[in-house]
């Protein structure tokens, strides 16, 4: 019974699994810090700036080339965009210093950054 | 003389047959996943099974040929952003793979090599992505990405594991 599991799946199989596995569990509880600032990057020219603590209500950003974003207090988000599969939509709301999302048929990136001392870019291995 | 050219032509009719059965495979799980509410790039990648047989009997050159018509059929269905990350997501988990199964005395079955692949595939997209606008990006659902790669990696490479001797009996090499 052991060696017929063996011919599926290997102790080594395994190992291997739980090692990225190991790198993702760690990914996720150091995605920390609530973000403070957000970027709008078209064309890989920043467009605006908003001060995520300063929002009070939710409001959109209409961008010149058809995507709209939707600011609310601590959160960002695509909320429409023209491009076939809406994967920047799928997105979802950005919460998190470091953390990003773009609708590469558009050249839009919206990323969230925490105060100074954080380093996001640093985070993508 | 007569044997060796016969032997390229069966490698590349087989090639060209796993090109086939992955985009077979890659439509199969579109119809499978459409209306789940998965993260962007979580998908079981079924197509991987594949390439995984192409690397492993035969080749690099095969292998990389099958990742290259797989994002070639996405640049027709899907336009060519989306074929793009396919390509490099493709390129490093064929490269993963081949690097895997050169070790000697190699401890990982096909499902080890198929989980870390999918990883590679992940990672390749990702860096895609980051360099197509021009920033390093990090998704929050990075975390998933990775767990979903390598649950889903180790479950084609189980497959690829238990189809294996049916595969030999073909003899397709003969």
């Amino acid at each position: 019974m052991k060696n017929k599991l063996k011919r599926f799946l290997r102790p080594a199989d395994l190992i291997a699994a739980a090692a990225v596995l190991a790198a993702a569990g760690l990914l996720a509880l150091l995605g920390g810090t609530d973000g403070a600032t957000a970027e709008i990057i078209v064309g890989r020219q920043t467009v605006e700036t908003v001060d995520l603590t300063a929002v009070r209500e939710p409001y959109t950003i209409a961008l010149d080339n058809g995507v709209t974003v939707a600011v609310e207090p601590g959160a960002i988000s695509f909320c429409a965009s023209g491009c076939p599969n809406q994967l920047c939509v799928r997105a979802g709301k950005l919460t998190k210093a470091g953390e990003s999302a773009a609708c590469l048929p558009n050249e839009t990136l919206i990323r969230v950054t925490g105060r100074a001392r954080n380093a996001p870019d640093a985070l993508t291995g | 003389m007569m044997n060796e050219k016969r032997k390229k032509l069966t490698k590349l009719a087989v090639a060209a047959m796993l090109a086939a059965a992955a985009l077979a495979m890659s439509f199969f799980e579109t119809t499978l996943t459409a209306g789940l509410p998965l993260p962007p790039g979580v998908k079981p990648g079924f197509s991987n099974i594949a390439v995984l047989f192409a690397c492993a009997s035969l080749g690099l050159p095969s292998a990389l040929s099958v990742a290259a018509v797989k994002a070639g059929f996405t640049l027709l269905t899907a336009g060519p952003t989306a074929s793009l990350l396919s390509l490099c997501g493709g390129l490093l988990s064929v490269l993963a793979m081949y690097f895997l199964l050169q070790i000697k005395h190699r401890r990982l079955s096909y499902a080890g090599v198929s989980a870390l692949s999918a990883v590679a595939h992940n990672l390749g997209q990702l860096a895609a992505a980051s360099a197509l606008v021009g920033s390093a990006l990090y998704l929050s659902w990075l975390p998933v990405l990775l767990l979903s790669g390598v649950g889903f990696g180790l479950l084609t490479g189980v497959i690829l594991n238990a189809v294996m001797p049916a595969l030999a009996k073909l003899k397709l090499f003969r």
